[in-house]
């Protein structure tokens, strides 16, 4: 039998829809979706080699017990057993709050949303994180305190219609190639585009406007910009009237910025901050599209603030073609946050400090109240691990070993835990450190809901069975929960049982079921009835929170600077064919032969200074760590800054990273590092 | 710059010689001590259909201001049929050439075997001039890549 | 659903019935009326899901090259465009034709890829869309078939042709053909001769429009516009992936045979210009690779565009005779007689 089955790209955030040929049992190739919304039958190529690593021989198919220094297959009873009394008895000798849970923004929201329910009913803490931490914390907070929503406000499908899309700390070519597919549409539509980012990433090859910004300086750009709409008069009176408040307050700031000191900062010339400042807030609509260049800072908050008060400064909030758009990098790390697994929130983003929201959930949990003091986050994690205080870990298909700044920081921790489980397809280097080792079905093995990165919720659907032993996550969770005697509500035949329930107690899923999500195009959350068509755009009429508020940001700069014994800036990022720590792409054979191995990018200016030859060993080192790769002299890079994709394990660029974190998002500075580099 | 003022433009050019005729036919010329010019990098293939069009192409993306291609005369060819095929493709590239905007004649085929020295220093004399007219290839003024 | 539909169905219900062949290859409905998906059918019960709508996602022909069971006789139902493909993937081996029963659906156009979501029929003049009839506005075609003209399938086994009404005439171009009207009871139509003059000259002006443009332009600007649209290229491999005549395992622009450069994005010229030299002699304007560019490269006006110049130069008109084979690959006797072509 042979048969197409749609499905979920499983890589990037975009979520686009594909097709899955099954061919007696057997995943064959991938094509595009033709009737999918988001990539209307075109995909990048991770999307079209997504079936590759499926069968990888590397596939974990039974459960793996650590005795002595290796691993041992064992039985899931047994596995399970020994998980559930580490556990139990983990909780009984240190208390709950001595675990720490990593969930994941690659498994489905009911996968994150049984296990967030696990940690904050069965072991009863909310030390629950995931990666999100490290790409999106600032948006969550920064847009939920400016709009009341953390989330994309307008969508993928919506970018053509806009006049001006200025893109900010975004490789969108790279990282989402089919929302940067909308953005070159627009462009030939005959938007303007601005892009500011301190690379020549391929899509500043289009641009009007290509700001060379130098990695940090995002507040002090936003700020320059913004100050000269003031200057001109551009900024939108009636809307900063009729649907803001605290204005004053930003203004008080800006009026203490001059835009020669913005060139200073930044690098980029006055006169260009002034194009910019024109073309953003005269055309007719202007959106911002946004990643991990503004959000992996010391001051990613700030960032995400200060893109909010320049959207609503010029009203470019609420209609089509505008919009503040952070573009999300997991497929469903907009799912795994809004299922709460956060040591702060609960499903739908509700306050665990909240008492009547927490009791709520309790409540429909059939609890009398849930744990109400907020758990730690990641980096936080890690620190409390070195500090003695978590001692047991779980981690569900995450590999923070390669993921995570300052690596060699966290490897000491996760060796330092008493108990440490890792659920995974791979034996990951995470993995590789585990006591037991719970092997995972890949997206093409399981049912579930994804949600992409315009809040679009989209039915993943199965195409074969799992492989070997192993098992979807959702399955695994559920044993678990009932091998530590929680009967009650953790049994559920289907994902679909589970969505019955998350929909109960997330208000933005409410309406929302597997016959309405199982249409190509899904449905936009909100949706909170059932007879509600979903919502494209958010704040249309008001904004989530009533008033847009804007917030008063001076600039600040990043937490390391350059110094005579570190004298560059190290900035991260990823390739197109490449994801994350590899732990998939690097087992498909056709997506890890575009992009090999690590390197690093320099500009020919300072590789002179540095004695440094294209394509020759180099020597990359930072306060905490060194690497050895291979140079890239280009001039893609501006003087001063090198560029390393964080993907390479052997030449981890988080070797050199920084954990120093945002202080509400709590989200670390990937993208600046003070390095220094020799010929090795 | 205009290429007829810039004196000094000296092409790149990039000669695809089959072993049996025309590098015979190159060597015989150097042996004679006949006088061409330098610009041409030699190939030597085993035969003239050995000259894949990719590699041509590769060649003149890659910045080459010509391409050269000699074989045997028609019904010459040491495996009999080879520079038929050739003679076919380098059509076709001069046709692709056309289409994408680069100019045809930077890609040249010649007949010339193992006794014509003379007629291969002519022919290298020939192309290095239209090449040198003809002006630098215009993909080096942008970088796809 | 028109009567044409109900047709093609039921020829394909005969085929699998009379045990012509095991499986059918065809378009029909995936989860909803307006998503179509190419479905392999074994059982006569699901031809019911079975569409003719104006809308062809994808080359099925390939499909069967790539992913057909090659000892199993397949029925095929697909347009004139991918029908000549077919001969084209059989001209190098990929399918048996023997035993692959071709219908052939006639067509004037099909809408462009990801503006589906309507049920569609296209006619020489007319368009049908969710049952209401409007005159064509050519801008609803895919930039391919406006170009197009090869709107009967002479090159199946059976051309099922089109009436404004919505129903069909049948008829047999071989004996297979005939086996299989037999099967399904139909009755051969003797065709009426159909004046393609509008339509040919339709595809004249529109290549005139989409060739000429590039054709009039200087020679460094045309090199230009290729340039620049090849940069915002992502290296997806999406054109190779959709293209039929793209059949190889082993392809030339990937990494390992260091030919294009990896490491590198927008990719080099060459990665564009080697597909075009293995495709642009037998390229049969199916759109294919164009529909599947996320970047709004106009892929197969690049390669049609080569293949006009090379049919009249190498007297070959792709996706017809499976004895002519593709003339970059092959010598014919004229050549031998040194006078016979002229290619200098
Ligand atoms: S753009 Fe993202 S979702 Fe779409 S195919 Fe590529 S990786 Fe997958
Ligand atoms: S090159 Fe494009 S138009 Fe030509 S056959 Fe291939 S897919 Fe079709
Ligand atoms: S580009 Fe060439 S080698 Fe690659 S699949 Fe197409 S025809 Fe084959
Ligand atoms: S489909 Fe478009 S973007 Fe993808 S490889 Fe081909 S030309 Fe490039």
């Amino acid at each position: 039998m042979t048969e197409f089955v749609p499905t979920i790209c499983p890589y990037c955030g975009a979520g686009c829809g594909v097709l899955l040929l099954v061919k007696d049992g057997k995943v064959t190739t991938t094509t595009p979706w033709a009737e999918h919304p988001v990539g209307e039958g075109r995909l990048c190529m991770k999307g079209w080699y997504a079936h590759e690593f499926i069968y990888s021989p590397d596939r974990l198919t039974k459960p793996l017990l650590k005795v002595g220094d290796s691993f041992q297959e064992t039985s899931w009873e047994n596995a399970l057993k020994v998980i559930a009394e580490k556990l139990s008895e983990a909780k009984a000798k240190d208390g709950p709050d001595s675990l720490a849970f990593l969930s994941s923004a690659k498994c489905t929201n009911e996968e994150n949303y049984l296990l967030q329910k696990f940690v904050r009913e069965v072991i009863g803490t909310n030390n629950i994180d995931h990666c999100a931490r490290l790409c999106h914390a600032s948006t969550v907070t920064g847009l939920g305190t400016a709009f009341g929503s953390g989330a994309m406000t307008n969508d993928i499908a919506d970018i053509p219609q806009s006049d001006c899309v200025f893109v900010i700390g975004s490789d969108t070519m790279s990282q989402h190639p089919l929302a940067a597919r909308r953005i070159i549409l627009a462009k030939e539509m005959g938007a303007k585009l601005i892009v500011a980012d301190p690379r020549r990433v391929q899509t500043a090859r289009f641009a009007d406007l290509h700001l060379k910004l130098r990695p940090g300086t995002n507040v002090a750009l936003l700020n320059g910009i913004m100050k000269s709409i003031l200057d001109h008069g551009w900024e939108n009176k009636a809307f900063i009237e009729e649907r803001t408040e605290g204005f004053a307050e930003l203004k008080a700031v800006l009026d203490t910025v001059s835009l020669d000191e913005a060139e200073k900062i930044t690098g980029v010339p006055k006169a260009d901050i002034e194009k910019a400042a024109e073309l953003y807030a005269t055309s007719k609509a202007s959106c911002i599209i946004y990643a991990m260049g503004i959000t992996q800072h010391t001051t990613g908050t700030n960032n995400v603030l200060s893109i909010a008060n320049l959207a609503m400064l010029t009203g470019n909030i609420g209609r089509p073609g505008t919009g503040v758009n952070p573009l999300r990098g997991q497929n469903n790390v907009q799912g795994s946050c809004d299922m709460g697994a956060l040591p702060d929130l609960l499903p739908g983003y509700q306050r665990v400090t909240d008492e009547a929201k927490r009791k709520k959930v309790a409540e429909a949990w059939g609890l009398p109240d849930l744990p109400t003091q907020p758990g730690l986050t990641l980096i936080e994690i890690m620190e409390a691990i070195h500090a003695g205080k978590v001692k047991t870990m779980f981690i569900m298909g995450e590999n923070p070993v390669v993921s995570d700044p300052d690596i060699t920081h966290v490897e000491e921790a996760l060796n330092k835990l008493d108990f440490l489980v890792v659920q995974d397809m791979f034996l990951t280097e995470t993995a590789r450190l585990a006591d037991v080792v719970l092997p995972a079905a890949s997206w093409a093995e399981k049912e579930g809901t994804f949600t992409g990165t315009g809040r679009r919720v989209q039915v993943l659907r199965q195409a074969i069975a799992p492989l070997g032993e192993s098992k979807p996550d959702w399955q695994i969770i559920g044993e678990l929960a009932r091998a530590m005697n929680a009967e009650k509500g953790f049994i559920f035949a289907s994902p679909k049982e589970i969505f019955e329930e998350l929909r109960k107690v997330t208000p933005q899923y409410a309406g929302m079921d597997y016959a309405r999500l199982s249409q190509p195009q899904g449905l936009q959350w909100p949706c909170p009835a059932e007879d509600h068509p979903g919502t494209p755009i958010l704040h249309t009429k008001q904004f989530t929170r009533g008033k847009g508020k804007f917030h008063a940001i001076p600039y600040q700069a990043p937490a390391e600077s350059p110094d005579a014994q570190f004298p560059l800036i190290l900035t991260t990022g990823r390739v197109m064919t490449q994801w994350h720590t590899r732990s998939m792409t690097g087992r498909s054979p056709s997506l890890n032969a575009e992009f090999p191995e690590g390197f690093v990018e320099i500009n020919p200016q300072d590789a002179k200074k540095f004695k440094i030859n294209d394509k020759g060993l180099v020597e990359v080192s930072s306060r905490r760590g060194k690497i050895k790769t291979r140079a890239r002299v280009t001039d893609k890079v501006v003087p001063g800054v090198v560029y390393i994709p964080m993907h390479y394990v052997e030449a981890a660029a988080n070797r050199l990273t920084n954990s120093r974190f945002d202080p509400q998002a709590k989200i670390p500075e990937l993208k600046v590092t003070a390095v220094a580099i020799k010929p090795a | 710059m205009d290429a007829v003022q810039d004196r000094t433009f000296e092409p790149k050019i990039v000669g695809f010689l089959c072993n049996w005729c025309t590098y015979a036919g190159a060597d015989l010329a150097g042996v004679s001590r006949l006088q061409y010019p330098a610009n041409v990098r030699v190939i030597r293939v085993m035969c003239s259909a050995a000259v894949d069009p990719v590699f041509v192409m590769k060649a003149l993306l890659g910045g080459a201001d010509g391409v050269f291609v000699g074989g045997c005369h028609l019904g010459d060819c040491h495996y009999t049929r080879g520079n038929y095929f050739t003679r076919r493709r380098v059509a076709m590239v001069k046709k692709l050439l056309e289409v994408i905007g680069l100019e045809p004649e930077r890609l040249e085929l010649e007949w010339i075997s193992a006794s014509e020295g003379a007629r291969f220093a002519e022919a290298m004399r020939d192309f290095t001039q239209k090449i040198k007219a003809l002006g630098p290839n215009p993909v080096k003024e942008r970088k796809v890549s | 659903m028109t009567k044409c539909n109900e047709i093609v169905q039921d020829i394909v219900r005969s085929m699998l019935r009379a045990k012509l062949v095991d499986e059918v290859v065809a378009f029909g409905r995936g989860i909803n009326e307006s998503d179509i998906v190419p479905l392999f059918i074994t059982d006569e019960k699901d031809a019911e899901k079975i569409v003719t709508i104006s809308y062809y996602p994808c080359s099925l022909a390939k499909l069967v090259a790539l992913y057909g069971d090659r000892n199993k006789k397949i029925g095929l139902v697909l347009r004139p465009c991918d029908a000549r493909s077919l001969v084209e993937l059989a001209k190098r081996q990929q399918v048996n034709l023997a035993n692959i029963y071709s219908i052939g659906i006639e067509c004037y156009g099909v809408v462009r890829a990801g503006s589906n979501s309507h049920q569609v029929y296209i006619f020489p003049d007319t368009v049908q869309m969710d049952g209401e009839t409007k005159p064509l506005a050519e801008d609803v075609l895919a930039p391919n078939c406006r170009r197009c003209e090869y709107m009967v399938p002479t090159m199946t086994d059976v051309a099922v042709r089109l009436l404004p009404d919505g129903g069909c005439l049948v008829d047999a171009n071989t004996e297979k053909g005939q086996a299989v009207l037999e099967a399904a009871s139909i009755a051969v139509t003797d065709m009426p001769a159909l004046d393609l003059t509008a339509l040919k000259e339709r595809a004249a002006r529109w290549k005139e429009k989409d060739f000429g443009e590039l054709k009039k332009m200087a020679a460094k600007d045309r090199l230009h516009y290729w340039l620049a649209q090849w940069e915002k290229c992502i290296k997806c491999y999406g054109c190779r992936n959709a293209c039929p005549i793209c059949y190889c395992k082993e392809c030339y622009l990937e990494p390992e045979k260091q030919i294009v450069k990896n490491e590198a994005l927008p990719p080099e010229a060459l990665f564009h210009v080697g597909r075009l030299l293995h495709v642009g002699d037998s390229c049969t304007d199916c759109g294919q690779c164009e529909a599947a560019c996320p970047m709004g490269i106009p892929v197969s006006k690049l390669y049609h565009m080569l293949y006009e110049e090379l049919s009249p130069l190498f007297d070959y008109e792709s996706g017809f005779d499976l004895a002519t084979l593709p003339p970059v690959s092959t010598i014919s006797d004229k050549d031998l007689t040194k006078t016979g072509v002229t290619l200098d």
